[in-house]
């Protein structure tokens, strides 16, 4: 690993370049002033306003399963969907008033190769830059060592932040065990995969769309199958409120919901909630008679003592009195 | 459809016993000295006087109602039936 650098220790020549974004000749003037170090250095990297970045010589592809170095292999192969954690050849050294961002150059991106750079190069940083490529294009991409890959901008500070980038990446020049472990341990569906799935679930969802537009149809042809098997008329289901017991001395607190079904054998009323029901000819002889059964029963299950009556009349009493009390209807 | 015949029928097969309502009487089932379930019965001459509200009312679907009826289904099966829908206790197990 190289020597330590203490950034922030640079020794500065007194500032003539104005605060933002360095064109070249300022970041020429900025090297040679101690602004900032870029190690090795090429001037015919240099850009308009910005400082193109080489490949290092070490890589971890997440398909591989150990690290390649493009020491002695020279070209790194990234394949389909698969990720590679990269370093730079060089080491920048940024002191307390230089600010630094990247982006991928235009032979990533015409590649399909998106590069995951981080949000800025903190002042004060000093190491090795480490990057994600994520190779989204269903063609591997190939890079040779000392390709230059990522763009630089350097931009000097109004003024000196209060502290300055002291961070884990501080002084890292070399992947580390935890990097290679982490990119050769990924598992689960590669984008790959999840490309092939998709389009599987895409013949999937056309199927079921297609069966979503048909299933009313089959629906009622499934109804219309087993009422003719049965043999009989669909059953009529109406609800009525039940406003008054037609009794004297007990009230409703409420209306008593009374659904009213037609049978084979007339129609039946029921309360639901106490699972009380009774039978009648017509709709109106069936809603008296359930009404009939609830005022015989509430006063029944009440003259009974509590402990004699089992969980089904215990309940059908609660519900009774949640909507019935003594007195004057 | 279950008639006022099936009604008595089931109310004999669970040892049911009656109290008079207003237009109707009821049917009171009790097990080991509680009240587990009652339905009523409808009063009149017709024999075949519908009755489908029965089944809800003893916790069992129409054809068990009358299987109960017609004797397939005993008075301690459907005990069993209720038990398994916790609307009667189960018995205390032996100790060892």
């Amino acid at each position: 690993m190289d020597s330590a650098i203490v950034p922030d220790a640079l020794p500065m020549e007194p500032q003539i370049i104005q605060p933002g974004i360095l064109v070249d000749t300022d970041i020429m003037d900025a090297l040679k002033r101690n602004y900032m170090r870029i190690d090795p250095f090429d001037q015919t990297a240099l850009e308009p306003a910005t400082y193109d970045l080489s490949l290092g010589s070490m890589a971890v592809v997440t398909s591989s399963g150990e690290p390649v170095d493009l020491a002695d292999e020279g070209l790194l192969r990234i394949p389909p969907y698969a990720a590679a954690l990269v370093q730079t050849e060089e080491i920048l050294t940024l002191s307390s008033r230089i600010v630094g961002r990247l982006g991928a150059r235009s032979n990533l991106l015409q590649n399909g190769i998106i590069a995951s750079t981080g949000p800025q190069i903190d002042p004060g940083f000093t190491g090795r830059i480490f990057v994600n490529l994520l190779n989204i294009s269903d063609r591997p991409f190939s890079i040779r060592r000392r390709t230059r890959f990522l763009s630089a901008e350097f931009q000097l500070l109004a003024h000196e932040p209060s502290r300055i980038y002291k961070g884990p990446h501080q002084n890292k020049t070399q992947l580390s065990d935890d990097d290679i472990n982490r990119m050769v341990a990924r598992s689960g569906p590669s984008l790959k995969d999840v490309h092939h799935d998709l389009l599987e679930i895409r013949e999937y969802l056309k199927d079921a769309a297609m069966f979503g537009r048909d299933l009313p149809r089959i629906s009622e042809e499934i109804r219309q199958y087993i009422d003719s098997k049965l043999g009989r008329l669909p059953h009529k289901i109406e609800t009525v409120p039940m406003t008054t017991l037609a009794t004297t001395d007990l009230k409703l607190q409420r209306d008593i919901p009374i659904v009213i079904e037609e049978t084979d054998g007339g129609f039946v009323a029921t309360f639901f909630d106490a699972n009380l029901s009774m039978s009648g000819d017509t709709q109106e002889e069936a809603f008296r008679n359930v009404r009939g059964l609830i005022v015989d029963l509430f006063s029944d299950l009440e003259s009974e003592p509590f402990d004699r009556l089992g969980p089904g009349p215990r309940m059908q009493l609660q519900v009774l009195r949640s909507f019935i009390t003594r007195g004057q209807a | 459809m279950i008639t006022r015949d099936h009604a008595a029928k089931i109310a004999a097969k669970l040892r049911a016993t009656f109290r008079q309502g207003g237009s109707h009487d009821i049917a009171i089932i009790e097990h080991e000295g509680k009240r587990i379930a009652q339905f009523g019965i409808r009063r009149g001459s017709r024999r075949d006087a519908g009755h489908d509200h029965i089944p809800a009312s003893i916790y069992v679907n129409a054809r068990s109602a009358l299987d109960l009826a017609r004797c397939p289904m005993s008075y301690e099966q459907w005990i069993e039936v209720l038990r398994e829908k916790g609307l009667v206790e189960r018995p205390p197990e032996a100790s060892a």
